[in-house]
């Protein structure tokens, strides 16, 4: 268990950029306005590094970055009740989810070149959050579709099964 | 009307101002004085916000850098629990015999020592009984409850084996820049 403790601060001291050495034994990371957004309003949950609880709260580490692969998918995370609800800006979401689908979510094996989200864009999206859906099966059925069009990684499927599991 | 001993003190005072002061003047110190004022708070309650403003939160003011075992250690400036320092942890590992949280919530404290603000991670140590020992509850950046993310009474053993909870890290995220 300590073993576990150590690794987790650790990650917590190195993940996200340069570690800068503030004091002689200590390296602090620095934290961009966009990352301490990110982490303030989304990281505890998701994860510092975008990694947290499989089964418990969606993966983003190598994996958002593919619902730009669709139209229904670019639209689908920032309608996401937790997304569009959040206190952020739309300057600030729009930048924080620019920084989760392109640093934090890029797919390992690359994928298709996608536009960043516009401030507007953003705005537009989040006026429609979905508060009236049943998520799991929204997803279920966003995620198919990317994987019409696209080649998605595994671990994109392996979030609804899990919590199906879970029940 | 009754012209009273007020009414004769004003008189000579305004003619003696207009026999003085050309209207000009007078226009220019009284433009003067309207932008000036607000640059001189005069009331000490004023003064006194002024002050709180660039130098942090009430907690900030109060925290020390030195003993984690005490709730205003910098880093506890937004957490609610029992400390794990005083557990057999420390602010960034679990007591044995406790699983961390893989999920928390993420506030800002400022350190004293150098009046910069640090990301802090109040992360839950679950899995056996409550320590009961240095209970602490700071609200720095807390949100009510309807804001979970960011809520300090929530039990963070999101993603444990139980939701049993033994008491709260409080670890070192990084620099806000």
């Amino acid at each position: 268990m300590i073993l576990r403790s150590c690794v987790l601060a650790l990650v917590a001291t190195s993940a996200l950029g340069a570690t800068p050495q503030v004091s002689p034994t200590r390296p602090v990371t620095r934290l961009s306005a966009t990352q301490v957004a990110y982490l303030t309003h989304c990281g505890g949950c998701h994860g510092i590094e975008g990694i947290s609880a499989p089964g418990a709260v969606p993966t983003l580490r190598g994996l958002t970055g593919s619902f730009l692969c669709t139209q229904q998918g670019r639209e689908f995370i920032i309608r996401l009740p937790d997304v569009g609800l959040s206190m952020l800006s739309d300057r600030e979401l729009a930048e924080v989810m620019n920084f989760v689908v392109f640093d934090i979510g890029a797919p390992a094996a690359g994928g298709r070149p996608a536009k960043p989200y516009t401030v507007a864009e953003v705005a537009r999206l989040r006026r429609q959050p979905l508060t009236n859906t049943g998520l799991t099966a929204y997803r279920n059925q966003v995620v198919a579709g990317l994987a019409v069009k696209c080649r998605v990684p595994a671990a994109l499927h392996v979030y609804a099964a899990q919590v199906a599991s879970s029940r | 009307m009754k012209r009273t001993g007020v009414d004769n003190w004003g008189e000579r005072l305004t003619r003696r101002l207009a026999a003085q002061l050309s209207r000009r003047s007078a226009l220019a110190r009284l433009g003067a004085l309207l932008v000036a004022a607000p640059a001189f708070p005069l009331l000490p309650v004023q003064r006194a916000r002024a002050a709180d403003a660039s130098t942090g939160t009430d907690f900030s003011r109060a925290a020390q850098t030195t003993d984690d075992q005490a709730c205003n250690y910098w880093r506890y400036c937004g957490i609610d629990g029992n400390l794990c320092s005083c557990c057999g942890g420390s602010t960034h590992s679990c007591p044995p015999g406790s699983q961390p949280s893989p999920t928390s919530w993420i506030g800002s404290c400022i350190n004293p020592a150098d009046q910069r603000s640090y990301l802090i991670a109040y992360r839950d140590c679950c899995g056996t009984s409550v320590c009961n020992k240095c209970g602490c509850l700071n609200t720095d950046h807390a949100m009510p409850i309807y804001r979970p993310q960011a809520n300090n009474h929530v039990i963070w053993c999101i993603g444990t084996n139980t939701f049993e909870y033994h008491c709260s890290m409080a670890v070192l995220v990084g620099l806000a820049e």
